[in-house]
């Protein structure tokens, strides 16, 4: 489903170069569950963004879904996005102004699906997460842990082949943190494959892979049985 | 996916209530302008539209230039109307219209004094579009005395009786049957009658005589006929009928004229473009000015600029508040043109509010307005779809322009960064800011020292010396009622106690328009001068307070000043006199006039400060012949001394109407379109200013808040809360200055432009241009400080907890 191919991604300001991924060699396949760890800097949330076509690399080759996709437009990246990729961030990243329904409906809207479909699609998606009752709230008036499970619910209801997860469990208390990672686990029991950034290696553990960065390169790669699913 | 959109905006608009309130108040005060200026200026193009064939429908007008003195005038001689149509195929029909001064008028016992009666064809009614509610318009104005009233007027004479077959006679001794009742001419009219009297009446009706221009020729020119080649041919109409008349009454030919180098043509001139271009001898009305319609709507489009620009500003700004959703939307696969549309919605939908608020406004505000600039414009017609989908394309329009920037700016944030809270809010585009500030500002500098300059030019207009006293003179009009009691009348006039001195003339003082050609004695016949005539009786200088540059006035104990005349300096100018007082001039009339030079008058403005002061004759008024007098009263007890002097003239002239205007009032009339652009700017750059220091006020509150932590940061250093007040308000002080450097030469060439159409005005000085700019300094500052202050004196542990 994804192979990097030699991946870099430098940022440059008017003084400064960084090289946040260097020389990246990667493949996921469909089904996995991907755990990436390592310290801060490291580079995991610029590999996430890439991999998310939400940035595009410096140099080097990416494929997802077997299109090299390193040259993409905007526009084309948007497409593949919406189609393809969920994302869970670790700040929530709802959109104050919406209803929890409002904003789980947002991903189908850009779709396209039609509004009868729609209402049935995040209908489901909303019990998936146990938020229903909630469903007319602002983010605003949710936990922390409601609100995460709004976000996977968002990230989820269009049926993503791949669910990205920046952190998911880093602004949550351990209950609420691990309650994410359970329903990480149902969805990647489903067949979604999943790729997570976290510091927790108790989280990591979820994963059926564990890939450490450090400074911008895959320092290690262990596969690994699933365990504590 | 509007839905969500709308949703989005509707709840944003409600969260950040202050920023909202502001851009909303400031595009609901640039819309409302907006709307009452486009009121006036399309008040102003509408004239004479109304007419069917308006756009077929020319005017005659004649130039030329005698002894090297050029002239123009909208008028026409009476042959001339039916000589058209005759001679030429492509004129399809024309009439003759002719103002009948002031008319006394009587219905049974009743009288009426009307000042807007006109003598006219038949053909009037197939010319121009005067829609009749009573009577027949083919026949109605064909035979003699015969008369046409507006809906208006009937209702005045007859109430609801019908006014057609009725009588009513005028006091010239005419009287005329009702054979019409029209619709009252709308106020977009280059001329308004009450009545439409039959040409025929008059005596000279059927005159053949083309050297007499003093009335109006309109014609219906063919649907696409080039009204240049019609122009073409007017030569030959003044070769055949002019150049005979010219012969006969002077003695010399017309080839004699032109190969002197002087001229003698007829000009046309579009109906439509009378009301705002034409500016000739002998309007029917005082018309428009096209430059005050432009000056007008390059304000109000200002206006909306600088109304845009603060909610580009604003928004931009705090676009730090939406980059999370702008990254959100993105993750989830918004494309860009979607989150540009998505903006576009919203400042559209802000700019609908605004709209709807503006439109309340402008029906309220109309009356107001009206007032302020002494004009009846409708409201905003929003029965008429037309209308209503223009000011829907404005609120698009202006939605578009002023959120274009922010949805371009905003619909680039890259996500990833965006996401990651990388994002240096607010610090982008800053410089963008600066410039659409300045831009701002420069605007409202400009519009500051054009308010201040037309300010200055009026007030200097008012103040001018005239080279008489305007001050304190009473004159009274139709003084021909007084007849064979002219002495008598004056003389007892001059017993009251609030009257100082009186003079009876032939024109009104301030207002002479009559001009003449004269000669003179000893040089060849063909030299002959345009000037203005005027006849004032022995007290004419002592009571405007004239001077006499050389020589005499009229004495009552000379019988043989009736041969003289006085002239002023720019006669003796143009003469080219070295001793004016030996010189005798030749008046050409239907008897030629030999008067001797005795005085030359210092010059004086006997016609409005836009013109030059052009050369003039005075002559003694025969005995009785006044048709004005003008009274100089004691400043005391003016209503008193106004009652006396009504109560005198109801004595003398019991059945007639007494009718007056002080001299200053009426020379202030003649500057009205300058009094209103005046307004008009004035009202405007205020709120122009308003609405550009309402932008810097939310700019200012979103700068101190962004700040915060770096205001924390220096008071907690030991900076005192005058240096953070100076540190907030330097950037405004650059922004200031370059504004002033924008706007003072664009000021300057375009007021300098304004000025020109005076005579006589006002030297522009640095010190209006230097005011200007600090006033703009002042507003700015003080928006700008409000908030440096609160945010200085904020304490900067606060400020910093939050980081």
């Amino acid at each position: 489903m994804i192979r990097t191919n030699d991946l870099k991604k430098v940022y440059t300001t008017e003084e400064v170069e960084t090289t946040a991924l260097n020389s990246v060699n990667l493949e996921i396949n469909q089904g996995e569950f991907v755990a990436i760890m390592g310290p801060s800097g490291c580079g995991k949330s610029t590999l996430l963004n890439v991999l998310g076509l939400l940035d595009s690399p410096s140099d080097g080759e990416y494929y997802f879904l077997d299109q090299e996709v390193s040259a993409f437009s905007e526009r084309q990246r948007a497409s593949l996005r919406k189609q393809n990729i969920g994302f869970v961030f670790q700040s929530f990243n709802l959109i104050d102004e919406l209803t929890v329904y409002e904003n789980v409906e947002l991903p189908l809207l850009y779709l396209g699906v039609p509004s009868k479909e729609r209402k049935k699609q995040v209908t489901e998606a909303l019990d998936q997460m146990a938020i229903t009752h909630r469903k007319d709230h602002f983010p605003q008036q949710l936990s922390g842990g409601q609100q995460q499970r709004v976000a996977v619910a968002r990230a989820v209801v269009g049926r993503p082949q791949l669910l990205l997860a920046d952190e998911p469990t880093g602004n949550l208390d351990s209950i609420h943190g691990d309650e994410v990672m359970k329903i990480l686990a149902e969805l990647h029991e489903k067949g979604t494959t999943i790729v997570i950034v976290t510091h927790a290696p108790q989280y990591a553990d979820y994963g059926s892979r564990l890939i450490h960065l450090l400074d911008g390169h895959v320092v290690t790669e262990n596969l690994k049985g699933v365990s504590n699913a | 996916m509007l839905r969500n959109y709308l949703t989005v905006a509707f709840r944003n608009i409600l969260r950040h209530k202050t920023y909202s309130f502001i851009n909303i108040a400031g595009l609901t005060v640039g819309l409302t302008a907006f709307f009452l200026m486009a009121l006036y200026v399309v008040h102003e193009l509408s004239y004479d539209r109304h007419h069917e064939k308006a756009g077929q429908i020319y005017r005659m007008g004649l130039e030329g230039s005698f002894g090297g003195n050029e002239f123009k005038g909208a008028s026409s001689p009476i042959p001339m109307a039916e000589t058209l149509v005759r001679d030429f195929p492509e004129v399809i029909t024309a009439t003759k219209l002719l103002p009948a001064g002031n008319v006394l008028m009587r219905y049974e016992d009743e009288k009426f004094l009307e000042e807007r009666m006109f003598f006219a064809d038949s053909t009037i009614f197939e010319v121009f579009t005067i829609p009749l509610i009573r009577g027949n318009a083919e026949t109605a104005l064909t035979k003699p005395n015969s008369i046409v009233m507006t809906d208006e007027t009937s209702e005045r004479y007859f109430g609801s009786d019908d006014a057609l077959g009725k009588m009513i006679v005028g006091e010239d001794g005419n009287s005329y049957l009702v054979t019409g009742v029209a619709e009252k001419p709308p106020e977009t009219s280059h001329f308004h009658f009450d009545f439409l009297a039959s040409f025929t009446t008059r005596e000279d009706s059927r005159s053949t005589v083309w050297l007499s221009n003093y009335l109006q020729t309109y014609f219906v020119l063919q649907e696409n006929y080039p009204p240049e080649q019609l122009e073409n041919k007017f030569p030959e109409l003044v070769e055949k009928y002019v150049g005979p008349q010219i012969q006969a009454a002077m003695g010399i030919s017309l080839e004699a004229i032109k190969s002197a180098g002087d001229s003698y043509s007829y000009f046309l001139q579009s109906l439509l473009d009378i009301h705002l271009y034409s500016h000739f001898d002998g309007e029917l009305e005082e018309n428009g000015n096209a430059t005050y319609v432009y000056i007008v709507s390059v304000v109000a489009v200002f206006i909306l600029l600088i109304a845009s620009i603060n909610f580009m500003n604003l928004a931009t700004a705090r676009s730090a508040g939406r980059a999370k959703e702008v990254g959100i939307r993105k993750a989830l696969g918004s494309r860009r043109s979607q989150l540009i549309r998505q903006f576009l919605t919203e400042s559209i939908l802000i700019t609908f509010i605004a709209l709807i608020i503006a439109i309340a406004l402008v029906e309220l505000l109309v009356p107001v307005f009206n007032n302020l600039i002494n004009m009846q414009l409708g409201g905003l017609q929003l029965n008429n779809w037309l209308i209503l989908a223009a000011i829907g394309g404005i609120g698009i329009l202006v939605g578009t322009l002023a959120g274009s920037y922010p949805a371009f700016f905003l619909a680039a944030f890259k996500p990833a960064s965006v996401l990651a809270g990388k994002l240096k809010s607010g610090l982008k585009g800053s410089r963008l800011r600066g410039g659409l500030v300045v831009f701002q500002f420069a605007i409202a500098i400009t519009l500051f020292v054009g308010t201040f300059i037309v300010a200055q030019q009026m007030g200097f207009i008012q103040n001018k010396d005239l080279g008489y006293n305007k001050k304190n003179v009473l004159v009274i009009e139709r003084a021909d009622a007084l007849g064979e009691q002219q002495s008598t009348f004056k003389q007892e006039l001059l017993q009251q106690s609030g009257v100082t001195s009186a003079t009876f003339s032939s024109q009104p003082p301030g207002r002479i328009f009559n001009l003449n050609a004269f000669g003179v004695e000893g040089r060849p016949v063909t030299e002959t001068y345009p000037m203005y005539d005027f006849m004032g009786d022995h007290d004419f200088i002592e009571t405007l307070e004239l001077k006499l540059a050389t020589g005499r006035y009229f004495s009552p104990d000379r019988l043989l000043d009736s041969a003289s005349v006085l002239i002023n300096e720019a006669a003796v100018k143009m003469l080219g006199f070295e001793e004016p007082l030996s010189q005798s001039l030749i008046r050409f009339g239907a008897s030629n006039i030999i008067c001797q030079i005795i005085g030359v008058l210092e010059d004086f403005h006997y016609q409005s400060l836009r013109e030059v002061i052009k050369p003039m004759a005075i002559r003694i008024l025969p005995t009785s012949g006044g048709n004005f007098i003008a009274v100089r009263i004691r400043p005391e007890n003016v209503e008193e001394t106004l009652d006396l002097i009504e109560n005198q003239w109801q004595e003398f002239v019991p059945d007639q109407p007494f009718d007056y205007y002080f001299l200053e009032d009426d020379l202030a009339n003649l500057y009205e379109n300058e009094e209103r652009t005046g307004i008009i700017v004035t009202l405007f750059s205020v709120l122009a200013i308003f609405i550009a220091g309402l932008g810097l006020f939310g700019l200012a509150s979103f700068t101190a808040e962004q700040r915060t932590k770096e205001i924390g940061v220096r008071k907690v250093l030991g900076a005192s809360a005058s240096n953070i007040v100076a540190l907030l308000s330097k950037e405004i002080v650059v922004l200031v200055l370059i504004a002033s450097a924008i706007a003072w030469p664009l000021a300057w060439y375009g007021m300098g432009r304004w000025l020109e159409n005076f005579a006589f005005r006002i030297n522009l000085g640095i010190g209006t241009f230097v005011l200007a700019g600090i006033l703009a300094f002042a507003i700015a500052l003080t928006t700008v400080s409000f908030q440096a202050i609160k945010a200085a004196l904020a304490n900067p542990v606060e400020a910093l907890r939050y980081e």
